[in-house]
């Protein structure tokens, strides 16, 4: 699996042969969002990566002029390209109608924009999504997936092994 | 009879070295025909032990189990007729550790060759990282890159940064057996560019030698003891400058004898 990049950063194969690893993004998050790889895969260790069950990122943008090589850019954070959350309908409360449930709509560091309800009810994702993970940490079902975007498990292997 | 024994031993230790860590993945695969490890091994079931291993467990529990006592009995009869040969023929460690210490007897010429090999090695894969789009993968052997990484790991997400801490633990263990400097000398490929700067400036600090006030006698070299590379200061202006780092230990030394080597900056020349 893809990890999920902080926000703005560059597409696959340029940020891999951008980050030098230094943990400049990390040190910037207030939030400690940023999680540094210290495993011992040498395509990963060492670079940067948003675990929304644990710490979402909420789009503050320090991390982008932090980053000394331009791995990550300061961009608006409607640009932040991180990836797009996913909602399993067969569990969320709000689907599945036992609770009334608004908690990813109300919570979104683009409300309104990223996540929109359908009849005044139902959490639909939009196009503008950037991946930030937010809704995935305060979904009282977890029933949200947030992934790097738009690839499928195939594309990401290859694109780990030959670069996007 | 004897250079011939040695082959053959240190074929053994190396089959057994390398053949391992292959027999603890057919054990995983399924494969059991030989399995256990070095505290308690089976051959086609018939059971070999560490001595150590089965006194402990037979005194612990009181009782005797028959397959580890057979097992410790058999090493123990082997040790009988022939010694302790598990030592020198078998034991892992043994084998590391003796190959460890062969570095240390590396003659000075191998060990400038040792150092160019790293220089070509790290040029070739800052290319080939370049051309497949590879990320900068030789920051993995910078150890000052790996020791400020454990402690931005452990404080800013609580977690071990096992890589960085097995390496720097390695590193030093290697140095301690096979000598000063390894990781310096034959790995870090932060080291070079800063070398081949200094190599090209005009004005560097440098390590100067003025051989007629060397009043030191062959074999009592004190300069190229108190150097932590290794290297033989008395050649400095004579293809030395590569690999000094200027630490300037070696005038130090000197300056209780002849004062033959002082700093300066510059290309020198006296």
């Amino acid at each position: 699996m893809i990890p999920l990049r902080p926000p703005g950063a560059a597409p696959g194969k340029e940020f891999r042969r951008l980050c030098t690893q230094c943990g400049q993004c990390a040190d910037a998050c207030p939030f400690r969002s940023i999680v540094l790889d210290a495993g011992f895969d040498p395509l990963e260790s060492g670079t940067p990566r948003v675990e929304p069950k644990r710490i979402p990122c909420w789009l503050c943008m320090r991390c982008g002029p932090a980053c000394p090589t331009g791995a990550l850019r300061p961009v608006d954070k409607r640009q932040a390209g991180m990836g797009t959350a996913f909602i399993d309908r067969t569990r969320c409360y709000t689907y599945i109608g036992s609770v009334l449930c608004k908690t990813c709509f109300e919570k979104c560091p683009l409300k309104a924009r990223a996540i929109e309800l359908e009849v005044g009810l139902y959490p639909v994702i939009t196009k503008e999504c950037v991946g930030c993970g937010v809704c995935e940490h305060v979904c009282p079902a977890q029933c949200i997936d947030t992934r790097a975007e738009g690839r499928s498990p195939l594309a990401a292997l290859l694109e780990r092994i030959f670069g996007a | 009879m004897n250079p011939r024994l040695k082959t053959v031993r240190r074929c053994f230790q190396a089959s057994v070295l390398l053949g391992y860590p292959v027999l603890a993945w057919l054990n995983s695969q399924g494969w059991e025909r030989l399995s256990g490890n070095f505290l308690s091994f089976s051959i086609l079931g018939f059971p070999l032990a560490d001595p150590l291993a089965a006194v402990q467990v037979c005194l612990g529990s009181l009782a005797l189990p028959w397959k580890i006592v057979l097992g410790g009995g058999v090493a123990l009869g082997m040790a009988f007729a022939l010694g302790p040969v598990f030592c020198s023929w078998a034991c892992p460690f043994g084998t590391l550790s003796d190959l460890a210490w062969s570095l240390r007897g590396i003659p000075s010429s191998l060990r400038k060759q040792g150092w160019r090999l790293k220089a070509v090695l790290a040029a070739l894969a800052c290319l080939a990282l370049a051309l497949s789009g590879l990320p900068p993968m030789l920051n993995h052997f910078s150890l000052p890159g790996w020791y400020s990484r454990i402690f931005q790991a452990w404080f800013n997400q609580q977690e071990l940064a096992l890589p960085g801490l097995l390496l720097l633990a390695g590193a030093l263990g290697a140095e301690a057996l096979a000598g000063r400097r390894l990781w310096c000398r034959y790995v870090c490929p932060q080291s070079l560019l800063l070398q081949l700067t200094h190599r090209f400036s005009p004005i560097g600090l440098r390590v100067r030698f003025d051989p007629r006030r060397c009043t030191c006698s062959r074999g009592d070299e004190q300069c190229g003891r108190a150097c932590p590379l290794d290297l033989n200061p008395r050649m400095a202006g004579k293809g030395l400058e590569w690999e000094c780092n200027v630490c300037g230990e070696c005038t130090q030394a000197c300056a209780k004898r002849g004062r033959s080597l002082t700093l300066g900056f510059g290309s020198g020349g006296s």
